[in-house]
C-alpha cells in the first residue's frame, strides 16, 4: 500500500520533469527561436508560475479542507481569493502610486486572503453541512464583488482596466523578478507545513479528538489559516485568481493514495497540483495554432465537473 | 468569468468601453445586400443602414449584422425635437450637424467632449441617463424623449423594451460597419432625424472627398515595397486582442499605407493571439497603435514584462491623450483617423488629430 | 487512581457537587445516571475539556489543572472514547488505530516499528486484523467501536474515559466491548476506566462497580445489587 503510494509520487514527479522540459524546451522554441532574454523573462517565469501556483494552491486546499474538517473546502470556493482581490483592489485604487510595491500588493493580498478564510472559518462553527458553507463563500465572493464593483465606479478607466486583467488570472504575468519572492514565499509555506503533518493527521478526527491526542489545536489553527493565506494570498496577488485547483486536487490526492497520512498528502497535493497546471498551460501552448486559451477556462473545463462529481458523490 | 467579482468588472467594462469591446460579439455575417429595390438607397456604404425618400419624409431600414435581415423599418415624416443618444458616437454625429440642441438624454457625461453638449448638461437641458446600475430608462421616460438611438451592445436592447411603443427606438449599428467610410454614413440616420439630411450628404460628400484625397496621396507617395509593420492592441490578460484582418481598423491601416500585422486574419471584429505568437512575429514591428493607454509608464505598470517585448522601443502611438475625443469624433471622421495614420506611417508627424506618440 | 475533592462540575452553574471520592486504579466504573443529570458533564471533566468551577479532582500524580495546561501530558495521561465515530473518508481502521500513536510521536508524525508492532498487537487481540486496512466509513457501527477502543488502547494512558461506548451496538458486541476494556485494565496496575452507560443489567451482571449520579450527589457503589442502584436514582 505504502509502497504503491510512493511509487505514484514519483511517477508523478517524472511526468511533472517531463511536462516542465516540454514546456520549456520543446513547445516554445519549436514556434521559433527567441532570444535568451525572452526566454529567461518570459518561458522560465511561466513555467515557475505554473509550478508554484499548482503547488501552492492545491497544498492550501489541503490545509483547508483539513481546518474545516470539509472536502469541499478550497480557496476559491470559500472566497479567499476573493477577499484577496477586495485588498488589491483598494490597494490598486486607493493607495498612491509610489506605494504600489511588491511588498504592499503581496501583503495587501495576504491580508485580504487571512481575514476572508478568518471570517469564512468562524462562519463555518456555525453551520454544519457542506452545501451551506459553499453558498455562504459565494455570498461573500458576490459581496466582495459588489463592494470592487462600487469602488471601480470612482475609479479612473485604466485601473479598472488593470483590475479586469488581473482578475482574470494568468501564468503569464509574473516577471523574472518576481519569481523569487513567490518562490520563497511558496517553498517557505510548504517547508511549515511539514511540521504540521502529526497534527493535521490528528484533525481529521475533529478538534475534540485532536485535542485529547494532545495536539494544541487553538494553535494549529492559526498556523493553518496563516500558512494558507500566505500561499493563497501571495499567489493571487501574482498570478490573479485561479480556480479549482486548490479544490480538486487534494481530492484526488485522497482517492488515488487512500490515505489520510498529511505527509503522503502533501508531498502528492504539491507534485501533482504542480503537474495540473503545468499539464494545463502545455495543452494551451499544444492548442495555440488553433486558438488562445486563458488559463483559467481550461482549469474549470477539467476541474469543475470533477467537482461537481465529488459533491454528488457525497450525498 | 466564473467569478463574481470579474463579473461585476466585465460588466463595468463594458460601460466604460462600449465601443472597445465590440469585438466579444462579432458575429459572421456575409457581404452580400439584397438587390435595390425600385426606390433608391440613399446610403452607399453601409450594410446596415437604408435610406430610402418616401413620400415627403425618408423611410429607413436598418439590419441586423447577426443575420442580414431587416431589424427595424420606420419612417421618418418630420424632425424630432427631443432625441436621447446612448453613446458617445451619437453625440458626435448630431455635434458634428451643429445639432446638439435636440439632445434630451445621454447616456454617461463623464465621455463627453463637446463643450456645447457639456453646457446644455450643466443648464439640465440634457439628462445624464447613467446611474451606478447602468443606464435608467425611467429616466429616459421623464425627459420625453420622442427617440432614442442605441448601440444593440450588450444588454441595453432589454432595458430598451421596456419603454412605450411610440417611442422610436433604433439600433446604431455603425461600430460593425465594416469600412471607416460605412460608419461615418450613419450621419444621414442623424441627418434624417434633425430634418438635415441635405446638410448631413454634404458634410459626408466632404469627408467622403477627404479621405480619397488622403487616400490617394498616401499611394502616390508609396513608391517601395517596404510598407512599415504596424501592431494594434494589447495584451489582455492571456490574450493579445487586435483587430481582425477585415475589420474597418484593417481597413483603415491598409489605406494609410500600413502593413498590418493580422491583415490575414479571417474576420470582421477582433483576432485573440498568444504571448508566444505576438514574440515570435514582434521584431518584424516597427509600430505599436493602440495599446490603450497614455504612456509607456502605464503600459509598464499593466504588464511589467512589456519593457521586453521587441516593439516595446518602438514608435508607440495611441488615442489615449484624448480618449473621449477618439469615442466622439473618430467614427464620424474617418478622413482624421486617415490622416492620423498616413502621418504615422510616414514616421513624419504635423498634426494629428487623435493620435499621439506615447513617453 | 482518580482523587476527588470539594470538586463542583458544570459549565454556567454547579451541575455536580462531589464532596469527597477515590476511585482505585486496577478497575473500570460504571456511570449512571437519568438523561441530563450531567454525566457527559462529568466525564468532560475528567478528560480535561472543561474546567472545574472549585475543588481538585487528580489523576494518577497529576491534577486536572496540570493536565488541562499541557495538552501533551494530557494526551499520555487520559484516553478518550466516544459514543460514535463516524469515519472519515480514505482513513482505512489501521490509520485509525494508528492516530492513538500520536502523543508518542515526533514532529513529522511517523510510526517506528516499535509503534506499529504495537497497533498490530492491539488489533490481533480486538479479532480486527482482516478488516485493517478497511476504510472506516465502510464499518459496521461495531466493527468502528472496537476500533475506537483499538484507538483509545494503544494511546497506552493510565486513564480511558468512554461516553456512552456502547450506545450504538448491539447485546453482542456491548459484552465484548466491556469484555475487552476489563481486560485492558487488568494489564497494568495503574489503569482504570470511566465509562457512562444505560445498561444497569450488563454492569450488574459484569459485577462492574458502579457510580450513580443523580441530583449533583455522585456516589460509588462497589459491588452493588439493582435494588440498591435504583433506590439512588
Amino acid at each position: 500500500m505504502k509502497q504503491r503510494n510512493i511509487l505514484l509520487l514519483f511517477l508523478v514527479g517524472m511526468l511533472l520533469l517531463l511536462l516542465s522540459w516540454m514546456h520549456l524546451f520543446v513547445l516554445q522554441q519549436e514556434q521559433g527561436t527567441y532570444s535568451s532574454l525572452i526566454f529567461w523573462e518570459f518561458q522560465v517565469p511561466r513555467l515557475l508560475s505554473a509550478l508554484l501556483a499548482g503547488g501552492g494552491l492545491s497544498l492550501s486546499g489541503l490545509l483547508m479542507q483539513n481546518l474545516f474538517q470539509n472536502p469541499m473546502a478550497g480557496p476559491y470556493v470559500l472566497g479567499i481569493n476573493s477577499g484577496a482581490s477586495l485588498f488589491i483592489s483598494l490597494l490598486i485604487l486607493g493607495a498612491a502610486p509610489s506605494f504600489l510595491n511588491e511588498l504592499s500588493y503581496v501583503s495587501a493580498a495576504m491580508t485580504g486572503a487571512f481575514l476572508a478564510a478568518s471570517f469564512m472559518f468562524v462562519v463555518s462553527k456555525r453551520v454544519q453541512n457542506t452545501q451551506s458553507l459553499l453558498v455562504i463563500g459565494l455570498m461573500f465572493a458576490s459581496f466582495t464583488g459588489a463592494i470592487e464593483a462600487v469602488l471601480q465606479s470612482f475609479a479612473a478607466p485604466e485601473q479598472v482596466k488593470q483590475l479586469f486583467i488581473w482578475n482574470m488570472g494568468s501564468l503569464q504575468q509574473m516577471s523574472a523578478a518576481q519569481a523569487p519572492w513567490l518562490g520563497t514565499i511558496t517553498v517557505f509555506g510548504m517547508a511549515t507545513t511539514l511540521f504540521l503533518v502529526k497534527g493535521l493527521n490528528a484533525m481529521v478526527l475533529g478538534d475534540a479528538h485532536a485535542l485529547q491526542l494532545g495536539i494544541k489545536v487553538k494553535q494549529l489553527k492559526i498556523v493553518i489559516l496563516f500558512v494558507t493565506a500566505l500561499l493563497a494570498g501571495s499567489i493571487t496577488a501574482y498570478c490573479g485568481p485561479i480556480a479549482f485547483v486548490g479544490l480538486a486536487i487534494p481530492n484526488l490526492a485522497r482517492a488515488l493514495l487512500k490515505t489520510q497520512d498529511h505527509l503522503l498528502l502533501i508531498l502528492f497535493s504539491v507534485v501533482a497540483g504542480s503537474f495540473f497546471l503545468v499539464a494545463i498551460d502545455v495543452l494551451i501552448l499544444l492548442l495555440d495554432p488553433w486558438m488562445t486559451i486563458p488559463v483559467n477556462v481550461l482549469t474549470a473545463v477539467i476541474g469543475a465537473p470533477y467537482v461537481a462529481y465529488l459533491m454528488l458523490r457525497q450525498r | 468569468m466564473s467569478n463574481p467579482a470579474t463579473f461585476q468588472m466585465f460588466r463595468s467594462l463594458i460601460n466604460f468601453f462600449g465601443l472597445v469591446f465590440f469585438f466579444f460579439l462579432v458575429g459572421c455575417s456575409d457581404q452580400k445586400t439584397n438587390a435595390l429595390s425600385k426606390k433608391e438607397n440613399l446610403c452607399q456604404h453601409s450594410q446596415y443602414l437604408r435610406i430610402y425618400n418616401h413620400k415627403k419624409g425618408f423611410k429607413v431600414e436598418i439590419l441586423d449584422p447577426d443575420q442580414q435581415r431587416k431589424l427595424q423599418v420606420f419612417e421618418i415624416q418630420k424632425p424630432y425635437a427631443r432625441i436621447a443618444v446612448l453613446s458617445a458616437t451619437h453625440v458626435g454625429m448630431l455635434s458634428a450637424l451643429g445639432q446638439q440642441e435636440k439632445i434630451c438624454a445621454i447616456s454617461n457625461a463623464k465621455y463627453l467632449l463637446d463643450p456645447r453638449v457639456k453646457q446644455l448638461l450643466q443648464l439640465k437641458r440634457i439628462a445624464d441617463l447613467q446611474t451606478e446600475l447602468g443606464f435608467s430608462a425611467e429616466k429616459l421616460l421623464q425627459r420625453k424623449a420622442q427617440v432614442v438611438v442605441y448601440s444593440g451592445f450588450g444588454n441595453e436592447s432589454q432595458q430598451l423594451k421596456r419603454l412605450p411603443a411610440h417611442m422610436l427606438k433604433i439600433a446604431n449599428f455603425e461600430w460593425r460597419e465594416k469600412t471607416p467610410l460605412a460608419r461615418a454614413e450613419w450621419l444621414l440616420l442623424f441627418g434624417a432625424l434633425c430634418g438635415q439630411f441635405a446638410e448631413a450628404q454634404q458634410l459626408f460628400e466632404e469627408i467622403q472627398a477627404n479621405y480619397i484625397r488622403i487616400q490617394k496621396e498616401v499611394q502616390a507617395n508609396n513608391h517601395s515595397n517596404q510598407l512599415p509593420v504596424l501592431l494594434s492592441g494589447n495584451l489582455y490578460g492571456d490574450q493579445w486582442i487586435a483587430p481582425a484582418g477585415q475589420s474597418f481598423e484593417a481597413h483603415l491601416y491598409k489605406d494609410a499605407g500600413l502593413a498590418y500585422l493580422f491583415n490575414n486574419e479571417e474576420g470582421t471584429g477582433s483576432v485573440f493571439k498568444s504571448l508566444a505568437e505576438i514574440l515570435r512575429k514582434g521584431p518584424a514591428v516597427g509600430i505599436w497603435l493602440n495599446p490603450g493607454l497614455p504612456s509607456r509608464k502605464a503600459i509598464l505598470k499593466q504588464y511589467p514584462k512589456a519593457e521586453f517585448f521587441p516593439f516595446f522601443k518602438k514608435p508607440i502611438y495611441c488615442y489615449t491623450s484624448n480618449t473621449n475625443k477618439y469615442w466622439e469624433q473618430a467614427a464620424v471622421h474617418p478622413d482624421w483617423l486617415l490622416s492620423d495614420l498616413s502621418q504615422i506611417a510616414s514616421g513624419q508627424t504635423k498634426k494629428l488629430h487623435f493620435y499621439a506618440l506615447l513617453k | 487512581m482518580i482523587t476527588i475533592q470539594q470538586a463542583q462540575v458544570g459549565y454556567h452553574t454547579t451541575l455536580i457537587d462531589i464532596a469527597q471520592l477515590a476511585l482505585p486504579a486496577g478497575q473500570i466504573y460504571a456511570l449512571i445516571g437519568r438523561n441530563g443529570s450531567g454525566k457527559s458533564t462529568l466525564l468532560q471533566t475528567l478528560i480535561g475539556q472543561l474546567p472545574l468551577r472549585a475543588g481538585s479532582i487528580s489523576v494518577g500524580a497529576f491534577t486536572l489543572e496540570e493536565l488541562q495546561k499541557n495538552a501533551a501530558l494530557r494526551a499520555k495521561q487520559v484516553s478518550f472514547v466516544a459514543s460514535m465515530f463516524t469515519g472519515v473518508e480514505a482513513l482505512t481502521l489501521r490509520a485509525y488505530v494508528s492516530l492513538g500513536r500520536v502523543p508518542h510521536l515526533g514532529a513529522f508524525g511517523r510510526l517506528q516499528a516499535t509503534d506499529l508492532q504495537f497497533v498490530d498487537k492491539v488489533l490481533q487481540v480486538l479479532n480486527l486484523c482482516d478488516l485493517a486496512q478497511k476504510d472506516t466509513r465502510k464499518l459496521s457501527d461495531g466493527e468502528r467501536q472496537l476500533a475506537s477502543l483499538a484507538r483509545a488502547i494503544v494511546q497506552d494512558t493510565p486513564l480511558m474515559v468512554l461516553d456512552e461506548p456502547a450506545s450504538f451496538l448491539d447485546y453482542f458486541n456491548r459484552e465484548l466491548l466491556l469484555d475487552q476494556l476489563q481486560h485492558w485494565v487488568q494489564q497494568k496496575p495503574e489503569r482504570s476506566a470511566v465509562f457512562s452507560s444505560h445498561d444497569i443489567d450488563l454492569c450488574l451482571q459484569k459485577g462492574i462497580p458502579i457510580l450513580v449520579l443523580h441530583q449533583q450527589k455522585l456516589t460509588l457503589l462497589a459491588k452493588p445489587t439493582k435494588q440498591e442502584v435504583m433506590a439512588l436514582l
